[in-house]
């Protein structure tokens, strides 16, 4: 049974739909996200599961109850806010006892788990600390104490990561990981960076336009996406104009830049219909171009080459001006990669690893 | 050159501004009846003014009449302020509009209209028409001062506290009210300054039976200025002085 199931929300704010009949069931313990460019309405389902947004039509159920009407505050589920939203004019101490206090825990007992949960988020002994005199990663710290510390059933964490450096982000990303399997809670994930969601999460929910377009493990989201708006939001991808000449099978053969190409069948394409190729930049190869390409692989020449430490990336304009973005890997076989720009080079890609979708 | 011509030029400007009140303090020290002469310093003013039994009673009423209306207008404008940042209702910024247009409005105007409006009700003017009048022209300072502050914090505030179990009551009460309080004893003074210092408004709205100490001061120096005047003007500015700078000091105050 879900511990959280939306059936049908919508919710329209000033005539602007923001979400549109969406159904969605959280499992208990899971890391969900929700993974979608700004003013997707991912927000807005994280606020209408807090209570803190009603729904104009469809319900909610947590833990098996309906919720659909019930307060933000008599809710088995609680927050980290993007701003943090923490209390000025409390102590660290104070803002993390706020909501037991509410609940009329005994002192003895607040103090007790104040403390835990203190230290669970390596804040130990800045209890009496004023929110001002925190740092930015601090205060997110606070945040996420005061939020589970009254051990919800579900913890809401919107876009929190948002506002900290690089580096204390990727820290930060592996903490509420541990936490996340420490604490055992349901944990519903809001961000819009794609790589945030592909490491956290047990399963991505990618919203486009107050719906969903694809719920997923992260590695089925990136691997195989079910449409080019997935595709194309989450990380880089090269999207090739192709038509299906003939299928048997789980097979086919697709005509796509002008050459012909036998690929795999998933989706029960017909002979005739137009489709995509998707290829991700690291499945396509390289091949020098000083003898003539192969059969199957597209000729172009070399515009750019970005040197990423790990990888180099290269940027290939193909005869009839399409541009492809093709990663290579340093390893035993390529220590060094190099080419001139303007080289002529063969690209193709691994037999397989591409995806293929309708036309949109 | 460019400096001294700037600070002769805010010499000017604050010998302008201050000169007739520190005129009005040193001659309340001064031993001569009448006023233009320098004839040595007492305190004698001071303590005939004490003894002036009508003047007391127009000083304790007027800090009554303040006192009562500030904290008033203080408790409905924080309100007032909460529900029009805090709650979506239809017509919330013509409502704040308003608030507004009463703080701007000419005094005249806004003592013939009560007055008008106290004659047509059949109230006696007194005490209670006078404390009316004065919340009214109170309220709009309380909520535009409560209002800047609420908007200058995050509003997801609210949201968290909801979040974290807390009603309606418990929001105001543990969250918003702190966070405001600042704002609150500001405006609360800035009313109790305005109160206190009203002529224009409380001369169309209070009754013979109840005498304030503006329009006692002014009915005194309709006969000539006397040195007990004096006196009592230092006491009320100084007063006035202090509550200003103490709102100053709170809406100016950081959480730090």
């Amino acid at each position: 049974m879900p511990v959280v199931s939306l059936q049908n929300v919508s919710k329209t704010f000033e005539n602007h739909v923001v979400i549109d009949k969406l159904s969605l069931d959280v499992f208990k313990g899971e890391f969900l996200t929700l993974l979608g460019p700004s003013g997707c309405g991912k927000t807005t389902v994280l606020r209408i599961i807090a209570g803190l947004e009603t729904c104009d039509q469809g319900g909610i159920h947590i833990d098996g109850k309906d919720h659909t009407h019930v307060p933000a505050c008599d809710r088995d589920v609680n927050t980290v806010f993007q701003s943090y939203a923490l209390f000025p004019h409390m102590t660290v101490f104070d803002n993390i006892a706020f909501g037991l206090k509410l609940k009329k825990t005994k002192p003895g007992e607040i103090k007790q788990r104040v403390e835990e949960t203190l230290a669970l988020v390596k804040l130990s002994g800045l209890g009496h600390r004023r929110i001002q005199q925190l740092s930015g990663g601090q205060q997110q710290r606070v945040a996420i104490a005061r939020a589970i510390v009254n051990q919800p059933l579900i913890l809401l964490l919107d876009e929190p990561l948002s506002a900290l450096d690089y580096k204390l982000r990727k820290e930060m990303r592996l903490e509420l990981r541990q936490l996340h399997r420490k604490l055992g809670i349901t944990f519903v994930f809001v961000t819009h960076d794609q790589e945030e969601a592909l490491t956290l999460s047990d399963r991505v929910v990618v919203m486009n336009n107050g719906a969903i377009e694809q719920i997923g493990p992260p590695k089925e989201i990136y691997e195989e996406p079910l449409n080019r708006f997935v595709a194309e939001f989450v990380g880089e991808s090269n999207l090739f104009d192709a038509e299906v000449i003939k299928t048997w099978g789980e097979t086919m053969d697709i005509r796509v830049q002008g050459v012909l190409k036998t690929v795999k069948n998933r989706r029960g394409f017909q002979a005739g219909q137009r489709v995509k190729v998707l290829l991700r930049p690291e499945d396509m190869t390289v091949e020098s171009g000083k003898q003539a390409c192969l059969p199957g692989s597209f000729p172009g020449r070399v515009e750019e080459m970005i040197y990423k430490g790990t990888t180099v990336e290269l940027i290939i304009r193909l005869e009839d001006g399409k541009q492809v973005v093709v990663l290579e890997f340093f390893n035993e076989d390529a220590e060094d990669i190099s080419y001139d720009m303007g080289e002529g080079v063969c690209v193709s890609w691994i037999d397989g690893w591409e995806v293929v979708l309708p036309h949109e | 050159m460019k400096r001294w011509i700037g600070i002769s030029w805010l010499t000017a400007v604050y010998a302008f501004l201050y000169i007739p009140l520190l005129t009005l303090m040193v001659y309340s020290f001064n031993q001569a009846r009448f006023t233009t002469v320098w004839k040595g310093f007492t305190l004698k003013w001071y303590v005939k003014l004490m003894a002036n039994q009508q003047l007391l009673d127009a000083f304790f009423n007027s800090l009554t009449v303040a006192l009562v209306a500030s904290v008033i207008a203080t408790g409905i404008g924080t309100l007032g302020a909460f529900a029009v940042s805090h709650y979506r209702f239809a017509g919330r910024k013509i409502f704040f509009g308003l608030i507004y247009s009463v703080m701007m409005s000419p005094d005249i105007v806004m003592g013939i209209s009560l007055l008008m409006l106290f004659v047509l009700l059949g109230m006696e003017t007194g005490f209670l028409t006078l404390l009316l009048a004065h919340v009214t022209f109170c309220l709009p300072f309380v909520m535009v001062t409560v209002h800047a502050r609420i908007r200058g914090f995050d509003s997801m505030v609210v949201d968290a506290a909801r979040d974290l179990g807390a009603g309606e009551f418990q929001i105001f009460f543990r969250i918003i009210l702190p966070m405001i309080l600042p704002a609150v004893l500001a405006g609360w003074l800035l009313s109790f300054t305005l109160s206190l210092d009203d002529v224009i408004i409380s001369f169309f709205v209070t009754g013979p039976a109840f005498e304030i100490l503006p329009l006692k001061i002014y009915s005194m120096v309709r006969l000539g200025v006397k040195p007990e005047v004096n006196a009592l003007c230092t006491i009320l500015f100084l007063m006035t002085l202090a509550a200003v700078t103490a709102a100053h000091f709170l809406t100016k105050e950081r959480e730090q």
